[in-house]
């Protein structure tokens, strides 16, 4: 599962150098708007060797390159693709035709060095309105695009709009990048929360992505990963209600109905598949024992 | 990787925890490493040995460097040294 996604500063060898020890699921080694441009060079040979002589062995390592529009993705690329990093995180992704001029270009690095074809994965963020217009196509625009990212900063920013603890500005966009992403196949992820010393704002946050169907939520803290992974981890009572659903459906009492009712509630299909993608969830992040 | 000529000064990283800020100088002859760091009676052998082995690697046999050290490890080090020698010898990425 991929519950958080830490962001870290990809000129800053103190960050770099704890960053597998935070408990991020992932973590997005950055050289966008953390690093000056006349320090993207060094990033690139710092991240490069934080890759390939530190231990990152206990998350995902994703490395968000800069935008098209910009003079740096190429050689972000051209110096990382090599790393093999789990996926690049893409900002300010407008259209499919972004994607296929990143992933052909990517193809031609792997080519030419003997990697593997499509074994790295592309992660765009989603932060202007012409992005959220476009988001599925986006989505489908590679097999390489593991799931979209909402960058609401950005995206208010270009919605003229002033950005709120509620999020209601965003709420069309999230939930529309929710099935964009969801009709595509590949996961969601939300925007991180902004304010860092306002945990109660970072939980109704969280709870409320969660709700409309984000598998994760992006962190700019450290100290919002144990609440972001706690609300996007299965709870005791969803637990314990996928259990008594599966239970009662596997019951000899049950064969041959293909729907039953339990404590007073219908159980069909749906119903059951939740309830598997709980367990199997669970199970994944050792809250649940095989 | 070919043999860097240092022609140029150029310097690379900061002074903030955790990192390195490395200077180079073109030399006349040789290698003159000048080391500035707290830990320098603990790790000052490993830092020079490391230096040195980036030199190494990128054929460098005359250059005066300059390390101002803030607790670096080994990787943020071998970065700040790389990077400065790029930078200085134009090399693109």
């Amino acid at each position: 599962m991929r519950r958080s996604l830490l962001f870290i500063p990809g000129n800053t060898p103190r960050m770099l150098m704890n960053a597998s020890d935070l408990h991020s699921d992932s973590i997005i080694l950055d050289i966008e708007d953390s690093v000056l441009p006349e320090e993207k060079d060094s990033a690139r040979i710092l991240i490069g060797n934080a890759i390939k002589m530190l231990d990152y062995s206990k998350c995902e390592i994703f490395i968000r390159i800069n935008s098209i529009d910009t003079d740096f993705w190429k050689d972000d690329l051209i110096h990382l693709v090599p790393l093999k990093p789990k996926c690049f995180v893409i900002p300010k992704v407008d259209s499919f035709g972004d994607i296929s001029i990143i992933d052909e270009f990517i193809r031609e690095i792997e080519n030419s060095i003997n990697c593997e074809s499509n074994s790295i994965g592309l992660i765009p963020i989603i932060e202007t309105a012409l992005g959220v217009e476009n988001a599925y196509s986006i989505a489908k625009a590679s097999k390489r695009v593991k799931g979209l990212l909402l960058g609401a900063e950005d995206l208010t920013y270009d919605l003229r709009c002033i950005r709120t603890k509620n999020g209601i500005e965003i709420s069309y966009s999230r939930s529309r990048l929710v099935i964009a992403a969801r009709a595509a196949g590949i996961e969601a992820y939300d925007t991180p929360y902004t304010d860092l010393l306002d945990e109660e704002g970072l939980i109704n946050d969280a709870q409320y992505a969660r709700s409309i169907g984000f598998s994760g939520k992006a962190a700019i803290s450290p100290s919002h990963i144990g609440v972001i992974n706690k609300i996007f981890s299965p709870n005791d009572d969803e637990i314990k209600n996928a259990l008594e659903i599966i239970n009662a459906v596997t019951s000899p009492d049950n064969e041959g109905y293909g729907v039953i009712k339990l404590n007073g509630k219908m159980i069909d299909k749906p119903v059951i598949q939740r309830a598997v993608q709980i367990i199997e969830n669970a199970k994944e992040l050792g809250i649940l024992k095989e | 990787m070919n043999s860097a000529i240092i022609s140029y000064p150029s310097k690379a990283g900061s002074f903030e925890r955790g990192d390195a800020l490395v200077e180079i100088f073109p030399n006349e002859s040789g290698i003159d490493i000048i080391l500035n760091s707290t830990a320098i009676s603990q790790y000052g052998n490993s830092i020079s040995a490391l230096v040195n082995k980036v030199l190494m690697e990128y054929g460098i046999k005359n250059i005066r460097i300059i390390i101002n050290d803030n607790s670096a490890l080994d990787f943020a080090l071998r970065s700040r040294v790389e990077t400065a020698i790029i930078r200085s010898s134009k090399q693109r990425l």
